[in-house]
C-alpha cells in the first residue's frame, strides 16, 4: 500500500439513481387511515379496560361495606339487645321512650305493646328485677343495609321474696336494619 | 389537545396501566370470595355435624360417630373416638332415638385459619321404657381450624 492511495476509495455516484426506496416516505393518506383506526380500537379497548376495572371495584367495596356494615350491628345489637331484655320495677317504663329509638317496624309496635301491657305490670306488682347477658352471639347473614344474628342470651330473673335469681338460657334471632344512618332493631324473636 | 397528538407510548402506558389495576382488583375479588365460599364450607360443616350427634338411632349411631370423627382433628378427634364405644352402647341399649333440627347459625369469628359458629337446635328424644319423648334445646359452639385443603373442627361445646 502506498501513502498516496485515499484511505477511502470514493465510488463514481450516478445522480440518476433514486437512492433510496420512496414507497416507505411518499404515500402520506395510506397511513393517516390505519393510525386513526388503530387509535380508535385503543381508545374502545381502554374504555372496555376502564368498566371492567369499575366493576371490580364495586364489588370489592360492597364486599368490605358488608363485612363493616356485619362488624357496626353486631356493636349496637349486642348493646341494646342487653337493655332491651333487662328491666327493674323502677326504670321498665322510664327507659321505654329511650328504647324505643333502637326499634323500626313492627317489632317497635310489638315491644311498646308487650311492655306497656304485660311486662311493667308485673315487674311493678311482683317487684321483678330482669338482667340479660349476651353470652355468645354470631352473624347468620349480612349485607350492606340488614344483618341477621343468632344470641345465645341468659337471662336472670328476680323476684321479691325469692333471694336466689333464676337463669334462664335463651336462643335469639335478631335482625337489624339500616334506617337513615342507624342500625336499628326489626326483629327480635326465640328461636 | 388532539388525542391523535398524545404519544403512543403514553397511550400504552394508560392501557397498561388499567390491566395493572384490573389484575390487582381481580385478585382482590378473588380472594374475597374464595374467602366467603370458605367461610360457608366451615358453617354446613358445623351445621352437619351438630346434626348428626342429634338425629341418630341404634342403627345409625355407629356411621354417625365415623363420620363425626372424619370432620375432628387433634386431641378433639381423640375425645371423640375415645367416648365412641360408650356412646354407641348407650343409643343401643337404652334404644334412643333421637331426630334433631337446626335453629340458627351465626358466625361468632372467622379468619383464614379459624371459624367460630353458634348452632342452635332442637333435638326430640326418645328412650326405650318411656312413654313420651323429651324435647331439648341446644346451644352450640363449634369450633374449626382450616388445614390443609377442607377444615376440621377442633371443639364443639355447650355455651352455658
Amino acid at each position: 500500500m502506498t501513502s498516496h492511495e485515499p484511505m477511502i476509495k470514493s465510488e463514481p455516484i450516478d445522480l440518476d439513481e433514486e437512492p433510496f426506496e420512496t414507497a416507505s416516505i411518499e404515500p402520506a393518506a395510506p397511513v393517516a387511515a390505519p393510525t386513526r383506526r388503530g387509535l380508535l380500537v385503543m381508545l374502545v379497548v381502554a374504555l372496555l379496560l376502564a368498566v371492567a376495572l369499575v366493576a371490580l371495584v364495586v364489588i370489592n367495596q360492597r364486599h368490605d361495606a358488608e363485612a363493616d356494615a356485619s362488624a357496626a350491628a353486631s356493636e349496637v345489637v349486642t348493646a341494646h339487645v342487653t337493655q332491651l331484655l333487662s328491666y327493674t320495677p323502677a326504670t321498665v317504663v322510664s327507659d321505654l321512650d329511650t328504647e324505643k329509638e333502637w326499634l323500626t317496624g313492627g317489632f317497635l309496635d310489638e315491644y311498646t305493646a308487650l311492655v306497656t301491657d304485660t311486662v311493667a305490670a308485673a315487674a311493678v306488682n311482683d317487684k321483678v328485677t330482669v338482667k340479660a347477658s349476651i353470652v355468645a352471639h354470631g352473624v347468620q347473614a349480612a349485607s350492606t343495609v340488614r344483618v341477621e344474628m343468632l344470641l345465645f342470651i341468659n337471662v336472670s330473673t328476680t323476684r321479691a321474696g325469692s333471694a336466689k335469681p333464676e337463669t334462664q338460657g335463651s336462643r335469639v334471632r335478631v335482625v337489624a336494619e339500616k334506617v337513615d344512618g342507624d342500625w336499628l332493631i326489626s326483629t327480635l324473636a326465640p328461636v | 389537545m388532539r388525542l391523535t397528538r398524545i404519544p403512543l407510548a403514553v397511550r400504552a402506558l394508560v392501557v397498561l396501566a388499567l390491566l395493572g389495576a384490573i389484575a390487582w382488583q381481580g385478585v382482590e375479588a378473588s380472594a374475597d370470595r374464595r374467602d366467603d365460599d370458605r367461610l360457608q364450607e366451615a358453617v354446613a360443616m358445623a351445621r352437619a355435624q351438630v346434626l348428626d350427634i342429634t338425629t341418630l338411632d341404634s342403627d345409625s349411631v355407629g356411621a354417625k360417630l365415623k363420620a363425626m370423627a372424619a370432620r375432628t382433628s387433634g386431641d378433639f378427634q381423640d375425645q371423640v373416638t375415645s367416648i365412641a364405644a360408650t356412646f354407641i352402647e348407650i343409643v343401643r341399649e337404652k334404644k334412643v332415638v333421637a331426630t334433631g333440627r337446626i335453629d340458627g347459625v351465626g358466625v361468632a369469628s372467622s379468619s383464614d385459619r379459624d371459624v367460630s359458629v353458634l348452632v342452635a337446635s332442637t333435638a326430640v328424644v326418645t328412650e326405650s321404657g318411656k312413654a313420651t319423648s323429651t324435647t331439648r334445646s341446644y346451644r352450640i359452639k363449634v369450633s374449626l381450624v382450616r388445614a390443609k385443603d377442607s377444615w376440621k373442627i377442633n371443639g364443639m361445646e355447650f355455651v352455658q
